[in-house]
């Protein structure tokens, strides 16, 4: 089979699609255009040169790979000179996305990294024999942590994006009581600073409900986005189509 | 990062002018992974990444170094492949070339320092 329909090259070509129409969102669609249909050129040219002189496909994935990732600043470079030349309004818009994004992205992160570290605590904890088993209190953060760190690929795609947000409302208003909880049981300092703040449940859910407010909020506008504008325009891979000038 | 002075070539651009006319004097034109190829080759290095490749394209089409366009659908479609968008040096990056090149080869007019 020819390295061109080699679901490796598939593979890494799709995600480097993925890549260029995630840098050339919100550019002018001559421009944005212009550089999508470019890169699709370059990978089918590259898979074609790899058939002929008898590359692998998993050498050819590789080595598209590294060119991609050695030219992420590059492109990121060349996507600031082009949002100069964006209307500055359209640009606020395209950098208030971006803010949103990132911090949805961040509040994952953090549930996920908070799951984690409870897990951490309770595997030691049952290593060094402080627990003779794993609590129900104790439950909760791992479970709710797992949700977020499914949620969060799911961020990556424009088209689930609203409803990962959405998702991840949920373990976010939860994530810091239940933590709380789970932490009582494995830790001595989360005993001392729990009997000393008797507040620190409501404190806890507070935190949890404004960020998942956060989630809510950029679930509900990225609903309300035209689906032309979260699904950008579609690729153009080899065997699919043929680029536009 | 220091900005660069106006009409300096970055030693990538002048790289990409030579491999350009070369390829452009048997073929007519050149596309960006022929290119890639042709720079990896002259050096030894890896395919030159696609950022970078393309950025500095698109830099010296802007400036007038490279003039650049689509190729027509037909032989694309004959040979079931994307269009290539196809460059092509210009007399100014000719000339910005040429420039490089003799001032390369020319001595510094620096005077240097006598020591007593």
């Amino acid at each position: 089979m020819s390295v061109e329909y080699s679901p490796q090259f598939h593979r890494v070509a799709r995600a480097v699609l993925r890549w260029t129409m995630t840098y050339t969102r919100g550019l002018d669609a001559s421009i944005a255009a212009g550089r999508q249909d470019e890169i699709a050129s370059d990978l089918h040219e590259h898979a074609a040169w790899a058939s002929e002189t008898g590359v692998a496909p998993r050498r050819l994935a590789w080595s598209i790979r590294l060119r991609a990732l050695r030219g992420v600043p590059a492109d990121l470079a060349w996507r600031s000179a082009m949002l100069q030349q964006v209307d500055p309004g359209v640009r606020l818009a395209l950098r208030a996305e971006a803010a949103l994004l990132t911090a949805v992205v961040m509040i994952g992160v953090l549930d996920a990294g908070l799951g984690g570290f409870v897990v951490f605590r309770l595997v030691r904890a049952l290593v060094i024999g402080d627990v003779q088993g794993i609590p129900d209190a104790a439950l909760g953060a791992p479970v709710l942590g797992l949700i977020a760190l499914l949620a969060l690929p799911a961020m990556a795609g424009p088209r689930q994006r609203a409803w990962a947000a959405l998702v991840l409302a949920v373990p976010t208003g939860l994530i810091f009581a239940a933590a709380g909880r789970a932490l009582y049981v494995v830790s001595a300092s989360a005993v001392l600073l729990v009997n000393r703040l008797p507040w620190w449940e409501p404190a806890t859910y507070a935190i949890g409900l404004a960020l998942a407010f956060v989630c809510v909020t950029a679930a509900i506008h990225w609903l309300h986005l035209p689906a032309r504008n979260r699904a950008g325009r579609a690729a153009i891979v080899h065997g699919e189509g043929v680029p536009r000038a | 990062m220091p900005r660069r002075r106006p009409g300096v070539l970055l030693p990538l651009e002048l790289s990409i002018l030579d491999a350009g006319a070369t390829l452009q004097a048997a073929e007519g034109s050149f596309f960006g992974f022929a290119l890639a190829q042709a720079l990896a080759g002259r050096d030894g290095s890896a395919l030159l990444a696609h950022g970078t490749l393309y950025k500095a394209l698109n830099r010296m089409a802007v400036a007038g170094l490279l003039e650049a366009e689509w190729e027509a659908p037909e032989p694309a479609e004959a040979a079931g492949r994307p269009r290539r968008r196809l460059y092509r040096v210009t007399g100014a990056g000719e000339a910005a070339l040429r420039a490089a090149e003799r001032a390369a080869t020319t001595p510094s007019s620096v005077t240097r320092p006598v020591i007593a």
